[in-house]
């Protein structure tokens, strides 16, 4: 990993959340830009007109220290630390409970689908 | 305790953030701790140093916080990488994928809602949780739509992640879930990028469809809730 690399790399995740800035507006559609722009990279990646060491080290090193980057959006729930207080237990519980349906029941039907499909494959 | 120079230039956010987070790195390493993301202990620590530290406010540590935050949107665009190297496996499993996202997508919104209205959370409330396991940038669009309470989406969609971040590989090894692909899109779709950053240490495939799955839930969250809002009232 040199400085350059991760500079080039940098610029050019820079500009294409710019170009996807720009297509959203165009569009008018409520789409996070970065979202577009991660398909985009992909696209640009599989036809080849980006290689891959050209972001990679950019995109390793950002990928890594990702849960840090939420940090400031975790910290602006201080805001509401008096509506979080009132309603502590209906917002914790639901909180809690979806998390582990909506883990479970996409993990097991995934899980189910896989496997029938391995084998399918191997008949 | 602090010069006032130093709370209103962007050097107190920014350095209280990575600081922290660095601390508490350390802390769960040492402490063998591995079980838990350092984020989880990060975010409470430093949202008590705003709250308890005389003399700070959430305004100066905003200043800086908004340079780190910014980063997300490159990082997000970087989850392209894992996506490309693993797209084999992708496409020869789009169709379990596809019907993987809208069981979790309908799951979210169904429990979520019905979860929430049970246990009595108010009207603005439950708006504001119905995205919560979408990545935040979605999540904060699909409440503006609906109209709910966007800084209290953020909290909910980022105290989804870091519960996600803590628990997901323990459900799934309890569920005997083994399969790579499972894993990376139930954990994208429960609990978005701050789940998903755990798998870059775990397994590439599990990051890479995590990725997917952030970003195909997210749409599909996005055109169903409008769509299923009439329906849940009436429930």
């Amino acid at each position: 990993m040199t400085a350059s690399s991760l500079l080039q790399g940098f610029a050019l995740l820079l500009f294409l959340q710019w170009i996807s800035t720009e297509i959203i507006a165009f569009l008018g559609i409520p789409f996070p830009p970065p979202l577009l722009g991660m398909l985009i990279l992909t696209a640009l990646l599989c036809t080849g007109v980006i290689k891959e060491n050209y972001i990679e080290d950019i995109c390793t090193a950002l990928i890594d220290k990702m849960a840090l980057l939420f940090l400031p959006a975790g910290v602006s729930m201080i805001l509401y630390l008096d509506v979080i207080k009132a309603e502590l237990l209906p917002i914790s519980l639901t909180v809690i409970l979806s998390s582990v349906i909506i883990l479970c029941s996409t993990a097991l039907v995934l899980e189910m689908l896989l496997r029938k499909k391995e084998k399918g494959g191997q008949q | 305790m602090f010069p006032e120079a130093l709370l209103n230039s962007p050097l107190f956010g920014i350095g209280l953030t990575i600081i922290i987070y660095c601390a508490c790195e350390f802390l769960v390493h040492r402490l063998e701790l591995n079980i838990i993301p350092p984020v989880v202990f990060a975010c409470p620590a430093i949202i008590l140093f705003l709250l308890y530290v005389p003399n700070v406010s959430y305004q100066q540590y905003k200043i800086g916080a908004d340079f780190i935050n910014f980063m997300l949107g490159p990082a997000t665009i970087a989850l392209a990488l894992p996506l490309y190297r693993n797209r084999k496996v992708i496409s020869a499993n789009a169709l379990s994928i596809t019907i993987g996202i809208l069981v979790a997508t309908l799951s979210a919104i169904f429990s979520v809602y019905l979860l929430g209205k049970t246990l009595g959370a108010s009207e603005a409330v439950l708006l504001s949780m119905i995205p919560k396991s979408v990545t935040n940038p979605i999540a904060l669009e699909i409440t503006k739509t609906i109209g709910g309470i966007q800084p209290l989406t953020a909290a909910v969609v980022i105290s989804t992640g870091m519960l996600g971040a803590t628990i997901n590989h323990k459900l799934l090894k309890l569920l005997g879930v083994k399969n790579d692909i499972a894993a990376g899109i139930a954990i994208g779709a429960s609990s978005h990028g701050i789940g998903t950053s755990v798998c870059a240490h775990v397994s590439a495939v599990q990051l890479a469809t995590g990725g997917v799955s952030i970003a195909l839930t997210g749409v599909a969250t996005s055109i169903l809730i409008p769509l299923l809002l009439p329906f849940l009232k009436t429930l």
